[in-house]
C-alpha cells in the first residue's frame, strides 16, 4: 500500500465516482416509487403471470406476483435487473479507467520508476477500487432503507425466521387469551373463514375421502360456498329434506335415521363450537397453539401489527424481528453480498486490465466481461439443472432470496466469492510482475 | 564505485533483438553520453535498466545495486526522463509534481518553483494542454526534483528549442559539478560531444566503442558541399578537379545534376581549402551529417553495404 498513489487514485476518479454515486442510487430510489402503484394493481398484473411465455420471461428475473407484492420482493426483482448489473458495471469500470487507463496512457511507466513495487502499485489501486466499491455499497444500502421507509406505510407485511420467533410469542399470548380476540379482531365473521380453513384443509390432507362420495364437482362447490355464508341454514335444509342430499351422496334410502342422527351430531358439534367461538376466549388460546402460524399471518398491514405490539409489549422486539414491510438485517445481509460482489468484478478487471496486451478497447471489453456474466447467470436460471451451475458467474452467487425463509451470509457463496477476488487479485499480481512495459 | 555496471544484457523481443549481450560501465560523477542511430537499443537498455523491461540475460548494478532486486532502493536515488514524456493529463503541471514529490518525502515548493522558472513553464496549465516541448520540460522538471545521486536520461532534447537545449545542458553541467552522475542517450553527436567526457556508441544492439569525447572529436566527418562558377563550368575538365579532390579524409565524391559536388570530410581542412582556392569556388556549404550516415562511415562492418 502506498498512500500517495491511492489518494491520488480517489482523487483522479473523484469526478466519475460522484457520477456513480448519483446514478446507481437514484436508480433504486426511481425504481421504488413505483411500488405503491403496481402493488395496489397486482390483481391486474396477476393475469400477465398466467401467460405460460410472459410467466418464462419474467421468471428469469424471478418475478412472480407473490414477490411483487411485498417491498422487498419488489425490491430484489428491481434489483437484480439494475442494482446488481449496473454495480457489477461500475466495479469494472472503477478500475479500469484507474488502472487500465495509466496502463493505456502509459503513465505507469512513471510509477514504475518511483520507489514502489510493482506489487505496490497494483494492491493500492485495487484497494483503492475497493474503496470506493464499499463507498457505493454504503450509499445503496441507506437510500434502500430510506426508500423504503417512504414507501412501507401501505406495503403488505412479510414474516422471517418463523420457527424461531413463533414460541416466545406463543408463550407470551397464551397467558391473556382474551387480547388474542382483539388483536385478530376474532368476530363471527372471521369463525367462518376460520371454518372453512379447517375445512379445506381436512379435504386438502384427503382427497380421496370426496372422490368416494362420487358427487358431482359443481354440485359440491355449491355446497361449500353455503357452508361458507350460511352454516346454519345448511344444517336446516339438511335437516327438512333429507333424501335430496341421501340422493347426492348416494346413501341408501334405509339408512334415513343414521343420516339424521349424524347431520343433528355434527350441527351440535358445530353450535357448541360456534358458542365457545364467541364467549370463551380461552378456546381462542387453544385454536392458536394449534396454528400459530396461520394467526400470525393474519397481520397484513402496519396497524395490525401496532395494536399487536400494543397488546402485548414485552414482545415488541420479537414482533418487529418476525413480521415487518422490511428487514434492516437482511438489507444488509444482501448488501454484503453486493460488497463482495463488486470486489470481485474488481478482482476481474484488475487482471483483465493487466492481462491485455492491447489496452485500447479496455473499457468496453470490462462492460462486455460484466454482461456476459450477467447474462450466463440468466440462462442458467431457467431450469432447476442449470441453476445448479449458478455459481460460475459472480451474479450468480449473490443470494436474493430476501424474503425467504432463512436468509444469511452462506459460507459456500461468500467463501467462493472470497476466494474468486483473492485469486483473481493474485493472477493480476503475478502478470503484471511479468510484463514488459 | 560504479554508477553503473551492466554485464551482458540481452533482450529480445520475439525473435527481434533488441540488445545482444551489451556491457558498459559508468564511472560515480561522470556526464555519459549513449549514442546510436535509431533503433539501435538505446531505450531498450534504459528501459531493462529500469526493470520496465525484462532483460533475457545479464546483469546490471546501478549505484552499486542489483537493478531488479533492490529496485525500490535505486528509484529513491535516480531521476528517469523517458524519450516520451506519458504524465497524467487531467493534473496540473503544479498537482503532477507535488505527486511525484511525495513519492520522495516532503513537497518542496521553492525547488518545483526554482525548476519551473529556469525552464520558463507555466505550472498552472493542464499537462493535456501543454505541447510536445512542454512536456519535455515537465519530464526534465520531475527527473531533477528530489534531487537524485544518478540522472538517466532517454534522448532529453527533443522537442526542445536550442535555447531551452542550452539552458537544460547548463542546469546539467551545473547538476555534474555537485556530483550528480548523468547518463543520456542521444542521436546527435555535436551535443555529445560538447558536453559529455565519455560516449558509448551503440549500433543493432551491440556497443562498437567506448572513448572519450577527445577520441571521438577527431570523427568529425561533414557534409561539404561545393559548386563552381556557371560561366566556367563547361570549359573545367571536372575529371581533372575531381581527381585532384582525391586527398585524404575525403570520401563518396559525387557530382550531383546540379553541376555541383558533394563529398564527406574528416580531412585536413588547410590542406582542402588550399586546394579549391586554385578553382573558381561559387559556393560551400558544410553541414552535419546524420548519425547513420556517420555510422555507415566510421562504424560499418565487413560483409555490410
Amino acid at each position: 500500500m502506498n498512500f500517495n498513489i491511492f489518494r491520488m487514485s480517489m482523487y483522479q476518479s473523484r469526478k466519475s465516482y460522484m457520477a456513480w454515486l448519483i446514478t446507481i442510487p437514484l436508480l433504486v430510489a426511481f425504481g421504488m416509487a413505483f411500488y405503491p402503484a403496481i402493488s395496489s394493481s397486482l390483481s391486474d398484473l396477476v393475469g400477465l403471470f398466467e401467460n405460460p411465455m410472459m410467466k418464462g420471461i419474467l421468471g428469469l428475473f424471478a418475478m412472480g406476483p407473490e414477490q411483487l407484492n411485498s417491498l422487498p420482493g419488489f425490491y430484489i426483482t428491481y434489483a437484480s435487473i439494475y442494482v446488481i448489473l449496473m454495480g457489477g458495471i461500475f466495479a469494472a469500470l472503477t478500475i479500469i479507467s484507474d488502472l487500465g487507463g495509466e496502463l493505456r496512457d502509459k503513465t505507469t511507466e512513471f510509477l514504475l520508476t518511483r520507489p514502489v513495487t510493482r506489487r505496490t502499485v497494483i494492491v493500492t489501486k485495487w484497494f483503492a477500487a475497493v474503496c470506493r466499491v464499499f463507498g457505493m455499497t454504503l450509499v445503496l444500502f441507506v437510500v434502500t432503507i430510506m426508500s423504503f421507509s417512504v414507501f412501507s406505510k401501505d406495503a403488505a407485511m412479510i414474516y422471517f425466521e418463523e420457527d424461531k420467533a413463533l414460541s416466545f410469542v406463543e408463550a407470551e399470548l397464551g397467558e391473556s387469551p382474551e387480547k388474542i380476540s382483539r388483536v385478530w379482531t376474532l368476530d363471527e365473521d372471521f369463525f367462518k373463514g376460520w371454518m372453512m380453513h379447517t375445512i379445506t384443509s381436512l379435504m386438502e390432507s384427503d382427497p380421496g375421502a370426496l372422490e368416494e362420495l362420487d358427487v358431482d364437482p359443481s354440485v359440491l362447490e355449491d355446497l361449500i360456498s353455503l357452508l361458507e355464508e350460511d352454516p346454519e341454514s345448511l344444517f336446516d335444509d339438511l335437516l327438512t329434506h333429507p333424501e335430496t342430499y341421501m340422493d347426492m351422496f348416494n346413501i341408501p334410502g334405509d339408512q334415513k335415521d343414521l343420516f339424521i342422527e349424524s347431520i343433528n351430531e355434527r350441527k351440535l358439534e358445530f353450535e357448541t363450537l360456534k358458542k365457545r367461538y364467541v364467549s370463551d376466549s380461552s378456546f381462542h388460546y387453544e385454536m392458536f397453539t394449534m396454528t400459530p402460524g396461520y394467526f400470525m399471518r393474519l397481520v397484513k398491514t402496519s396497524d395490525q401489527k401496532a395494536l399487536l405490539i400494543e397488546q402485548y409489549p414485552n414482545i415488541e422486539k420479537e414482533v418487529n424481528k418476525l413480521i415487518g414491510p422490511y428487514s434492516i438485517s437482511r438489507l444488509m445481509v444482501l448488501h454484503i453480498y453486493l460488497f463482495l460482489f463488486m470486489t470481485t468484478i474488481v478482482s476481474l478487471a484488475t487482471g483483465l486490465s493487466v492481462g491485455l496486451k492491447d489496452p485500447k478497447n479496455i473499457s468496453s471489453l470490462g462492460i462486455g466481461m460484466v454482461l456476459v456474466m450477467y447474462f450466463i447467470s440468466t440462462l442458467l436460471k431457467v431450469s432447476p439443472v442449470t441453476a445448479a451451475w449458478s455459481w460460475i458467474s459472480p451474479f450468480g452467487l449473490i443470494d436474493q432470496g430476501l424474503t425467504g425463509g432463512e436468509y444469511t451470509i452462506k459460507a459456500f457463496n461468500v467463501g467462493l466469492l472470497l476466494i474468486e477476488s483473492l485469486g483473481f487479485l493474485g493472477i493480476s499480481l503475478v502478470l503484471f510482475e511479468k510484463k514488459d512495459l | 564505485m560504479k554508477a553503473l555496471e551492466i554485464t551482458g544484457l540481452t533482450k529480445f523481443y520475439g525473435d527481434i533483438r533488441g540488445v545482444e549481450n551489451l556491457s558498459l560501465d559508468v564511472d560515480e560523477g561522470e556526464f555519459f553520453g549513449f549514442i546510436g542511430p535509431n533503433g539501435a537499443g538505446k531505450s531498450t537498455t534504459i528501459r531493462a535498466l529500469l526493470g520496465l523491461i525484462k532483460s533475457d540475460l545479464g546483469k546490471a548494478k546501478i549505484l552499486g545495486l542489483d537493478h531488479i532486486k533492490d529496485q525500490t532502493e535505486i528509484m529513491k536515488q535516480i531521476g528517469y526522463l523517458p524519450s516520451e514524456v506519458n504524465l497524467y493529463g487531467q493534473l496540473s503541471g503544479l498537482e503532477f509534481l507535488k505527486y511525484n514529490a511525495r513519492f520522495y518525502g516532503r513537497v518542496d515548493m521553492n525547488r518545483i518553483q526554482q525548476l519551473a522558472d529556469w525552464f520558463e513553464f507555466d505550472l498552472s496549465r493542464p499537462i493535456d494542454a501543454l505541447s510536445f516541448g512542454n512536456r519535455k520540460k515537465i519530464g526534465i522538471i520531475q527527473a531533477l526534483l528530489h534531487s537524485p545521486k544518478f540522472l538517466i536520461m532517454d534522448e532529453p532534447t527533443g522537442g526542445l528549442d536550442p535555447l531551452m537545449q542550452a539552458k537544460f545542458f547548463e542546469l546539467l553541467q551545473e547538476e555534474n559539478r555537485k556530483g550528480t552522475t548523468i547518463f543520456f542517450s542521444s542521436h546527435t553527436l555535436s551535443e555529445v560531444q560538447r558536453y559529455c567526457q565519455r560516449v558509448a556508441v551503440i549500433r543493432q544492439g551491440q556497443i562498437l566503442e567506448v572513448s572519450s569525447v577527445d577520441k571521438l572529436r577527431q570523427k568529425q566527418l561533414k557534409k561539404v558541399r561545393v559548386s563552381l562558377e556557371d560561366s566556367n563550368i563547361k570549359t573545367i575538365d571536372t575529371g581533372v578537379f575531381m581527381n585532384e579532390l582525391n586527398i585524404k579524409g575525403l570520401y563518396e565524391l559525387k557530382r550531383l545534376q546540379s553541376g555541383a559536388f558533394t563529398f564527406d570530410f574528416d580531412g585536413n581542412y588547410p590542406q582542402l581549402f588550399k586546394l579549391l582556392s586554385e578553382w573558381p569556388v561559387k559556393t560551400f556549404t558544410m553541414e552535419e551529417p546524420a548519425l547513420e550516415e556517420i555510422f555507415m562511415h566510421y562504424y560499418k562492418k565487413e560483409g555490410e553495404a
